[in-house]
């Protein structure tokens, strides 16, 4: 009997195992209830899995105060939150996707990697939720509603926006008699001047490649608009990575890395490493998104009043326009197509982009995804220069990681970072885009 | 009587092997299967393609030159990483002061969470504030001060440096014990006879190890082709050029990043494959060496 008792409890937990294997990798398969109509009370004793990445303070609590709110709303309804950090949530969503369960409430970008799970049929439309509630519909950002719709299908809410923008550090500009640079000409003999002064330029941690991304995105869309990159990103009228305005893009980046416009070693530095330098006055500036002013306000308060921020510079003959802003969706909410409660999951997102949640969000230093006139309202002081920057902008042009394809996004941080690195040319690296583009479009 | 004893033996190894082949064998089997397709991990349409992940995989420099750096992880660990804790391990058996202390200290990177030491050596090669650059210029050897781990040339040398700094403690525990074990006698003998401490340790030390370096060396050829962890995150998200990228990480940044798990899949299989080879290669060497002196 010795055995028995050695090998049961063993037993027990494979059989449990098992079983719970089993039943995740079939479960949850149920089409979703069709709601076309108003929004009513949930069905009671429903159960919402909640996924987001909101996991430190203070955004962490504006997440929990929204399921709060949602939960005295809806005495029936459990919701399971389960906040996870970036990547692991990256990871865990995927494989829940391929299993078949994934949760009924998550977090998403929007862009390429949102478009791959509408792709596999994975999402649900929100469109019908949305024409029904006209009030809900029109509180929100449209820009950033576009970077959640696929076809004219609206498939996430986004929460709140991010832009990229040019950060300087005021003191460090007015001590040195400088003006805050309008084109890439001005912006070289800032480097210069700054570097004179023993002042790094720019602020760089490229070991996470979307740093570099930023500047890439940017002067390609100042040489040559947006239009470049939507045609070669959907393929459509002979659209090509290996465009012009791609190829100047990485050579101005080139000319910048060779006047050592950026520290030594920035391709492995990461973002920490490069805050650094920018918060203790040892860099000039910074192209970051907006989220740098919720690390300056915890990390560096006393910065609070140096940080300036103005749009990225012109190119002299550039074809895009000046106010054309990077940015993307920071935070937006998605339901799956597998949910059994859609109309409880929407309660839940109307909570989340709602103007009590815009109010904390605006609170810690984001840009709530509310029309112009709302969300500037309620912004707080240390953003109000980037979220002027943002809804003066005529367009926003999505991260081109986040609008790529992953397999492709992946393509065009690595050959980024090598323009940077100076090992390949960008000729070259626009050639290999290309290539990759060219081999998925023929594997459709 | 045998019969019963083997029905007893297997009901204890029973429980385990479960285990074996559902956290082990199953997994491995999916991967082999997946492998087979061209799909993102979630989609509905697998599209099978056979062999044609394994194909593309022979012609895919990427993964060659992630090989190729294992290798050159595994060189390190075995003519870097072995010898220095042999040696550590051979001194602090002698009359050392505070050798439970350095031995613990030297064991300590070991303990020490994998995010935490990635940070350490972050900060040490930091390319403005680090430790290195600080000390090359605080000696006089400006011109020596680089981007470690931001260029194509260093960065791999740097996290090498990391991953035997991490791992050269465990060994010399291992190495330390296998010092208890020799008999006292035999160092007495060879003292009478008038060998020098060095000799002792080149005719006593080293071949009475003889077994735990067996062990060393296989952990460590089949630890560095599978390794992940410090090349994952050093630099985060990886160095120019790919320039620090193992079969591993590739693997992941494949599969997970890049969307494409049946091409991950099959990298895995690979690498599977490879790491078993090369244990194996590893096995029938020692066993070869072993039989004329073993008998």
């Amino acid at each position: 009997m010795q055995n028995w008792r050695l090998s049961f409890p063993t037993t027990c937990v494979a059989i449990v195992m098992g079983v719970v294997l089993l039943a995740g990798s079939n479960g949850c398969k149920r089409k979703p209830a069709s709601d076309g109509g108003s929004i009513q009370r949930a069905a009671a004793s429903a159960k919402l899995a909640f996924w987001h990445i909101q996991s430190y303070s203070p955004t962490k609590e504006v997440v929990a105060s929204a399921v709060s709110r949602f939960r005295a709303r809806n005495p029936g309804v459990t919701v399971e939150e389960v906040p996870l950090s970036n990547d692991p949530f990256k990871q865990k969503l995927k494989i829940a996707m391929g299993a078949g369960s994934p949760p009924d409430v998550f977090h998403t970008w929007g862009g390429g990697a949102l478009k791959s799970y509408v792709d596999a049929g994975r999402i649900l439309d929100l469109t019908p939720a949305l024409n029904a509630d006209p009030v809900w519909r029109d509180s929100l950002y449209p820009r950033a509603l576009d970077f959640c719709s696929f076809d004219g299908k609206v498939c996430a809410i986004p929460t709140d926006v991010t832009a990229v923008g040019l950060f300087y550090n005021k003191a460090i500009f007015e001590r040195l008699k400088l003006d805050p640079p309008q084109t890439f000409e001005q912006l070289m003999g800032c480097c210069e001047k700054l570097k004179a002064q023993g002042v790094i330029p720019f602020a760089m941690g490229n070991s996470d490649k979307w740093p570099g991304a930023f500047f890439f995105a940017y002067l390609a869309t100042r040489v040559g608009g947006t239009g470049p990159f939507r045609m070669a990103a959907s393929r459509e009228k002979d659209g090509s990575f290996a465009d012009p305005c791609f190829i100047r893009a990485g050579e101005m980046l080139q000319r910048m890395v060779k006047a050592d416009a950026f520290p030594p070693g920035f391709n492995g530095m990461n973002f920490d490493q490069a805050r650094r330098l920018f918060f203790t006055e040892r860099a000039g500036m910074i192209l970051m998104g907006s989220w740098l002013l919720a690390y300056a306000g915890k990390e560096a308060p006393e910065m609070a009043d140096k940080i300036g921020c103005v749009p990225f510079p012109v190119v002299e003959n550039g074809r895009g326009s000046a106010t054309t802003v990077i940015g993307g969706v920071n935070a937006g909410y998605a339901i799956s197509s597998s949910c059994a409660n859609p109309v409880a999951a929407i309660a839940l997102l109307k909570e989340l982009s709602g103007e009590e949640a815009a109010r904390q969000w605006a609170a810690t230093g984001r840009i709530p995804a509310l029309k112009g006139d709302i969300a500037l309202a309620m912004i707080s002081p240390q953003s109000a220069e980037i979220a002027k920057i943002v809804h003066a902008a005529d367009e926003i042009q999505l991260y081109y990681d986040q609008a790529l394809p992953p397999r492709l996004a992946e393509k065009h941080k690595e050959t980024t970072q090598n323009i940077f690195a100076l090992t390949t040319t960008p000729d070259q690296a626009a050639k290999e885009m290309e290539n990759l583009a060219l081999e998925m479009a023929a594997q459709k | 009587m045998r019969g019963d004893e083997n029905r007893i033996a297997w009901m204890f190894v029973a429980p385990a092997l479960a285990l074996y082949a559902l956290f082990v064998m199953v997994p491995l089997c999916q991967s082999f299967w997946f492998s087979l397709f061209d799909w993102n991990g979630y989609s509905q349409d697998m599209k099978f393609t056979g062999m044609r992940n394994y194909a593309a995989l022979l012609r895919d420099g990427v993964f060659w030159g992630s090989l190729w750096r294992n290798i050159f992880l595994l060189a390190a660990s075995l003519v870097v990483q072995l010898p220095i804790a042999i040696i550590l391990a051979a001194l602090l058996a002698g009359p050392v002061r505070f050798a439970r202390v350095l031995r613990a200290g030297l064991f300590a990177p070991m303990i020490l969470p994998t995010v935490i030491v990635a940070l350490l050596w972050i900060f040490i090669y930091d390319p403005v504030d680090g430790l290195l650059n600080g000390l090359l210029g605080g000696i006089g050897l400006q011109s020596l001060r680089r981007g470690w781990l931001g260029e194509a040339t260093t960065a791999l040398p740097a996290v090498t440096v990391a991953v035997c700094w991490r791992y050269t403690g465990f060994h010399m525990i291992l190495f330390a014990a296998g010092i208890v074990n020799i008999p006292a006698e035999t160092y007495e003998a060879a003292e009478l006879d008038g060998a020098s401490a060095f000799a002792r340790f080149i005719h006593v030390t080293l071949p009475g190890l003889y077994p735990v370096i067996r062990v060393s060396a296989l952990l460590s050829v089949v630890g560095s082709m599978k390794y992940f962890d410090l090349n994952y995150l050093m630099p985060s998200g990886g160095a120019p050029d790919r320039a620090t990228e193992l079969v591993a990480t590739y693997m992941y940044r494949e599969g997970i990043n890049a969307d494409r798990w049946g091409y991950g899949c099959a990298i895995a299989v690979a690498l599977c494959a490879l790491t078993l080879a090369t244990g194996g290669i590893k096995l029938w060497l020692d066993r070869r060496r072993s039989q004329p002196a073993g008998v």
